[in-house]
């Protein structure tokens, strides 16, 4: 082994560690969802093939007798063979099903995918709205955008919003969409925005983006699409069991305040302490389990696929709702939440002070250190900054983070914003413009501490709407 | 419910305990997936696969205990055809680079030159054992194969990355053990 420790297996191991603990839990939870769903639609497509065999033998078998008999029954077998394979979901276009999870497939099986089929030309770009899928609490959205300049340049979009114009509802959370193709040379691509607002809007959203070629310094051609749906679908489709429960752990307060049941979520809702300097960032091993006390049933349970948070003092983010799979279509007498304790993050300020000229580290952060500074072409410098984390107390506890914040000063104070900027193995990768600035440059973010505690809770809840 | 009673429902059908399974060990399996693929949208592409596949294949799990074992058995198995499909696209040596997104120091490469052209079997026992601190047991399970059966793939395995990265220092830096221009 002394052998193949010369050749770096250590370094490789880091990289394989480091890339499985920045991995996002929502990516690998897509996955894994994804991954069940497909299998349960080719169990299904078995089992039709199955059906559509015996349907093809019987027709077979009564073709052969009726022709005996003298009659042609070709049409009628046709006819049987699609009914057996036309489902309900059979106008929602195909790559929006195949980003279905069962959750959203059993809610557009419910009538909830409307289509919206809102398009814009903007440059050489198409941008198309194609459906939403929303209840009270979760909106996805299914879009497609098509290259048709001719060349086949990676598309990027950016500046992208949402905004309801009548009521000034802008959603609390958006997902950063990814293409669904992994080529990203395709000139028609698909992606799925996921919303979910305080309030749900009221069947009208704005949105708006710039769409570019990443390739190339083409001005950015901007859109705005009006999607209208029908909210009255869903209106009525929200189950809300008050929870009332309040718990202090060393200090740290929280309120669980209710569960929301609605066909595409289930959302917990939670309060936390506004003032506090160290927010709750989550709870550990947290889950719902169902009809925990029933007896000769298999105890089932759900565990959270996102957190929201709301700003609280200093910029520290406070937890708000978790949000589970839907559970709304199943009948459920009792429901329990359970967690071995809570996490707890605060936010430091860093600065590092760089003249990009002389190309020279200032100042900064002990565990930060300059790692490239270079032009990448005339009109753009790329600065790479490694951050190396202390091991943290926990093995479960994520390490250290950080994050920057979207522009940079130069020595009179002017502010600059960045091209763009990419983490990547714990290397900051940031691109601005090269220009002649005044130096030094301050570039400016957070560092995010995180601390675990230890702390068993479990309630029970009956399952009494409100 | 502990793992053993999920697997035993899940192996039945009960779509909840396989999904509780999973994601119990989705990251273990993420990071295995990486080892192999070394980008993320293939690693998790991969979990995918092995999930869906897992799902539908759940009837051969037989041994309550070896839920994980087995997934995994599916998921290096989908790497390892995942790479022979790029290997079909893409001249080997870019296959093996592909989506790293880093300079990679030339020991770095002779080592993966070195794992990528071995068997699929020695591959499997190096990069469980030596990426991911398995041991022998362990990695039997996962290839369902006699420890000394294992025992026996990591010593040829290590004779076969020792002879492949000696031969490829000399394929690379010639008899003067300096990089040839055009590689510069």
């Amino acid at each position: 082994m002394e052998h193949l420790e010369n050749f770096r297996l250590h370094e490789i191991k880091q990289e394989i560690e480091a890339a499985s603990e920045q991995v996002a839990e929502e990516r690998l939870h897509q996955a894994v969802a994804k991954g069940l769903d497909r299998a349960k639609k080719t169990s299904i497509k078995r089992r039709i093939g199955f059906q559509v065999g015996i349907m093809a033998g019987l027709l077979a078998l009564t073709v052969f007798l009726l022709n005996y008999w003298g009659h042609d029954m070709k049409e009628q077998g046709n006819s049987s063979y699609e009914s057996v394979v036309q489902g309900s979901l059979g106008d929602i276009p195909e790559y929006v099903l195949s980003q279905m999870t069962s959750d959203m497939e059993a809610a557009a099986e419910h009538g909830l995918y409307q289509p919206v089929n809102r398009s814009e030309q903007t440059g050489p770009y198409q941008v198309t709205v194609d459906g939403i899928l929303a209840d009270q609490q979760q909106i996805y959205l299914f879009i497609t955008l098509a290259n048709q300049s001719g060349k086949s340049t990676p598309m990027e979009l950016s500046n992208y919003q949402f905004y309801d114009p009548k009521g000034d509802r802008s959603p609390r959370r958006i997902t950063s969409p990814a293409f669904m193709s992994n080529d990203k040379y395709k000139t028609v691509q698909h992606l799925t925005y996921t919303l979910s607002f305080d309030e749900s809007p009221a069947g009208l959203l704005v949105f708006s983006g710039n769409i570019q070629s990443s390739s190339s310094y083409e001005a950015e051609s901007a859109f705005e699409i009006s999607i209208e749906w029908n909210p009255d679908i869903y209106k009525n489709l929200q189950r809300t069991i008050a929870l009332h429960q309040t718990e202090v752990i060393e200090g740290h307060s929280f309120t669980l305040n209710s569960l929301v049941l609605t066909p595409l979520a289930t959302t917990l809702a939670v309060d936390t302490d506004p003032e506090a300097g160290t927010g709750i960032e989550g709870f550990i091993n947290s889950k719902l389990i169902l009809d925990r006390k029933q007896e000769g049933r298999f105890v089932q349970a759900i565990y959270p696929r996102n957190y929201e948070y709301r700003y609280a003092a200093d910029d520290n983010l406070s937890l708000s709702r978790l949000i589970f799979n839907s559970i709304y279509y199943r009948d459920i007498n009792e429901i329990t939440f359970q967690a071995s304790g809570i996490t707890l993050s605060s936010r430091h300020a860093f600065e590092i002070t760089i003249d990009t000229a002389k190309e020279q580290l200032i100042a900064a952060p002990s565990n930060f250190t300059l790692l490239s500074l270079k032009e990448n072409n005339a009109q753009e410098v790329e600065l790479q900054l490694r951050y190396s984390p202390p091991q943290p107390d926990s093995p479960d506890l994520e390490p250290l983070s950080f994050d920057f914040n979207r522009y940079f000063l130069d020595q009179e104070g002017n502010r600059h914003r960045f091209l763009s900027g990419d983490y990547l193995k714990r290397v900051a990768i940031l691109k601005f413009d090269a220009l002649s600035y005044p130096q030094p440059l301050t570039f400016t973010g957070n560092q995010i501490d995180r601390e675990q505690i230890q702390h068993a809770m479990q309630w029970d809840f009956p399952f009494i709407e409100q | 419910m502990n793992e053993k009673e999920w697997t035993v429902h899940a192996r039945h059908g009960d779509e909840l305990a396989f999904n509780q399974l999973v994601s119990l060990h989705k990251r273990k399996l993420y990071s295995i997936a990486y080892s192999y693929l070394r980008n993320e949208a293939d690693a998790l592409e991969a979990l995918q696969d092995s999930v869906c596949k897992a799902w539908l294949k759940k009837a051969t799990l037989k041994d309550r205990d070896a839920f994980l074992p087995w997934i995994t058995r599916i998921l290096i198995n989908g790497c390892i055809d995942e790479l022979k499909r790029k290997q079909r696209v893409l001249p080997q040596s870019h296959a093996a680079y592909e989506g790293t997104h880093e300079m990679m120091s030339i020991y770095r490469m002779d080592l993966e030159i070195a794992l990528a052209r071995l068997k699929p079997k020695y591959r499997h026992v190096l990069t469980l054992k030596y990426y991911h601190d398995m041991t022998l047991p362990d990695i039997a399970k996962i290839l369902d194969r006699p420890e000394g059966t294992i025992k026996t793939w990591l010593h040829q395995a290590l004779k076969q990355v020792r002879k492949q990265i000696n031969k490829g220092g000399e394929q690379y830096y010639g008899a003067s053990g300096k990089l040839p221009a055009s590689r510069n």
